[in-house]
């Protein structure tokens, strides 16, 4: 096993760069998250770290070697792809096994570690058949069976589970995170769904634009964005997001204009300036005297009250655990848990 | 069991129930123009089979007889005396040769065109796809051809047939592969890539078993292309060991009148090999042919 160090890593087509010199280090035995909206980069990254994209500039190594250059088959990684990409043509063994055939390992060798995958894997009544005979979430499991036989130092996957249903979605994940937690195997896992990254990652590396927004532990990204990008693109339903002027005083205010919004705290050098607030839906509260919205839509999803309302013309999406009795049209006020606003500077984006 | 591996990435096909009734008068048209090929084709196929079973009383009798005639093997025997058979045998490894050498250049190709950018990739493969048609009319290019080939010393050599028939087939061979490629996920050649195989590993590991029904139909293809060329066979060779039957049929028409009974009976052996073909692996050539090989 071993980490994986990306150093300045640029990706240019032509004249068009796609990657702008990103780097992370991802530590050994550790499960990295790529995650962004398409065409973030975040594939072209994986893929180089693969070896079937070249690498325009900078650095990648895996372990202590540097990997520009090298072959895909000699970088020790393997690959689960979208379409799962396996071989119809072979067994589910052979599929599994196809690497091991190349390297011209022994045959019982090749049949013991099949049938060890298949087994964490439950693939071993499988073995015999082909994928076309299998159905999406068997064909995932194969084509991870493939990956986990080679014993690879890096697992590579690129967005695995957008062919599944959502269920099977939900259901692989969970097999995906305790097939880690039991291999230890260091893991770089593409997706442009926010959630798998939240519920998946050790640590998410947030992209956009083929730049890196933010690194860092789910739970710090949620509760701390860097920036007004990662705070809307993390969480769901997404943040929401007004922009009024922050007042000192003694207790720093937010002022929207049509209303005020008490603060239990605010740097003292944005004092004065235009923000942005940040208030995550299951952050508001129902308050008399808090903004004044109208709701529009009121979905119930059983665990939760999931309210859309208008502040001042401007959409908002609250979310309750308690039940209400909530119809559109009504009038409601919102107000913010203490402590729980992010700031964002208007022009910068940043978090204040 | 060889699994029928393209399927896999096939959508079927949807129709709807009211397109199919609509298609009823359609379909009945479609039936009477069939019926018409059939019988249009089939009418001096069959009159050429009974003639060569004719004696030459029959042959000219008038009012001509259809069934109603002694069978005799006569013709046959008096082609097989010519040594036509042992041609037979030398056209089948002229195609056989060709076959293999089309194939072998078709594929990497195919692959090439599919799967590399390279410059001049688009006008050059429009210029293979252009001189599909120009190899079936290969008569135009004999003069030249043959000049050529006589400078190079190439005439007359048991292996100038093979090299032509390759050079004809090839674009249409690289043109079916192409489709079959196309349809094959690159995702595909990239996994196998991370298994540890080479580009031409790509080509023998997953392009290759994947497209076995388009390699099927373009050796058809291929293979009855070359047993049916005349033009160069009866020109760029002269020993009588190193003809092709398609000029040796023709020989039958000779200098004092048709020899009917044995260029009917050689005419008959020549299409064998052609119907054999088509009995044996009509539903392969179908197959590739239909099962997305075929894009433009």
């Amino acid at each position: 096993m071993a980490g994986v160090s990306i150093n300045q890593a640029r990706k240019d087509f032509g004249s068009v760069s796609v990657l702008h010199g990103v780097s992370v280090e991802i530590k050994d035995s550790e499960f990295v998250v790529l995650v962004g909206p398409s065409g973030c980069g975040k594939s072209t990254l994986l893929r180089m770290i693969a070896g079937l994209e070249d690498i325009s500039g900078g650095e990648i190594s895996i372990g202590e070697r540097v990997v520009n250059g090298m072959l895909p088959k000699d970088r020790d990684i393997a690959m689960v792809f979208q379409s799962y990409a396996l071989y119809p043509h072979l067994t589910v063994a052979e599929n599994m096994g196809f690497s091991l055939k190349l390297k011209r390992a022994p045959k019982d060798e090749i049949a013991s570690r099949v049938n060890r995958a298949a087994d964490i894997l439950g693939l071993r009544d499988l073995l015999g058949r082909y994928p076309r005979q299998l159905s999406g979430g068997q064909r995932q499991r194969v084509a991870m069976g493939r990956a986990i036989v080679r014993d690879p130092k890096v697992f590579l996957f690129d967005e695995p589970l957008s062919n599944l249903d959502a269920k099977l979605r939900v259901q692989m994940r969970t097999e995906i995170k305790e097939l880690h937690q039991r291999l230890k195997t260091t893991t770089i896992y593409v997706t442009h769904d926010q959630i798998e990254a939240m519920t998946m990652a050790d640590r998410i590396v947030v992209m956009q634009n083929g730049a890196i927004e933010q690194v860092g532990a789910p739970l710090e990204l949620y509760d701390a964005p860097a920036n007004i990008f990662v705070a809307g693109f993390i969480g769901s339903p997404a943040m929401n997001f007004i922009e009024g002027e922050l007042r000192g005083g003694e207790v720093p205010i937010l002022d929207f204009g049509f209303a005020q919004l008490p603060l239990s705290s605010a740097p003292a050098t944005a004092i004065g300036k235009r923000v942005i607030a940040g208030i995550r839906p299951e952050n508001l509260v129902l308050e008399e005297n808090g903004l004044p919205a109208t709701v529009s839509v009121v979905e119930p999803t059983g665990s939760e009250l999931h309210i859309f309302a208008a502040i001042n013309g401007a959409p908002v999406t609250a979310v309750f655990r308690e039940r209400h009795d909530l119809r559109p049209g009504d009038r409601i006020g919102l107000g913010a848990v203490p402590g729980s606003i992010h700031l964002f500077d208007v022009e910068t984006g940043l978090r204040l | 069991m060889q699994p029928d591996a393209p399927r896999t990435f096939a959508p079927a096909p949807r129709v709807s129930v009211a397109r199919r009734s609509a298609t009823l008068s359609t379909q009945t048209l479609v039936l009477a123009l069939v019926v018409l090929l059939i019988v249009l084709n089939g009418l001096p196929f069959v009159w050429g089979v009974l003639t060569s079973m004719k004696s030459e009383q029959d042959l000219f009798r008038f009012p001509p007889a259809f069934f109603d005639f002694e069978p005799t093997l006569d013709n046959y025997r008096r082609v097989a005396a010519t040594g036509f058979l042992g041609n037979m045998l030398t056209s089948f490894a002229y195609c056989i040769v060709a076959v293999f050498f089309v194939l072998a250049i078709g594929l990497p190709a195919a692959y090439a065109f599919d799967r590399y950018q390279f410059p001049l990739r688009q006008p050059l493969f429009l210029l293979i796809v252009a001189s599909i048609p120009l190899s079936i009319g290969a008569a135009a290019l004999l003069i030249p051809t043959y000049i050529y080939f006589a400078r190079l010393g190439l005439t007359n050599t048991f292996f100038v047939l093979p090299m032509i028939y390759a050079a004809h087939q090839l674009p249409m061979t690289i043109w079916i592969l192409k489709g079959a490629i196309e349809s094959i996920p690159r995702e595909l050649d990239e996994a196998a890539i991370v298994d540890g195989v080479s580009r031409l590993g790509v080509l023998r590991h997953v392009v290759l078993p994947l497209s076995r029904p388009a390699l099927a139909a373009a050796s058809i293809l291929a293979f009855v292309g070359s047993w049916n060329e005349f033009v160069a066979g009866s020109v760029m060779v002269d020993s009588p060991g190193l003809k092709p039957i398609q000029p040796l049929v023709y020989s039958f028409i000779g200098f004092f009148g048709r020899e009917w009974g044995p260029l009917t009976a050689s005419a008959t052996l020549a299409m064998l090999p052609i119907l054999l073909i088509f009995i044996l692996f009509g539903r392969q050539f179908v197959a590739g042919l239909t099962k997305g090989a075929v894009k433009g």
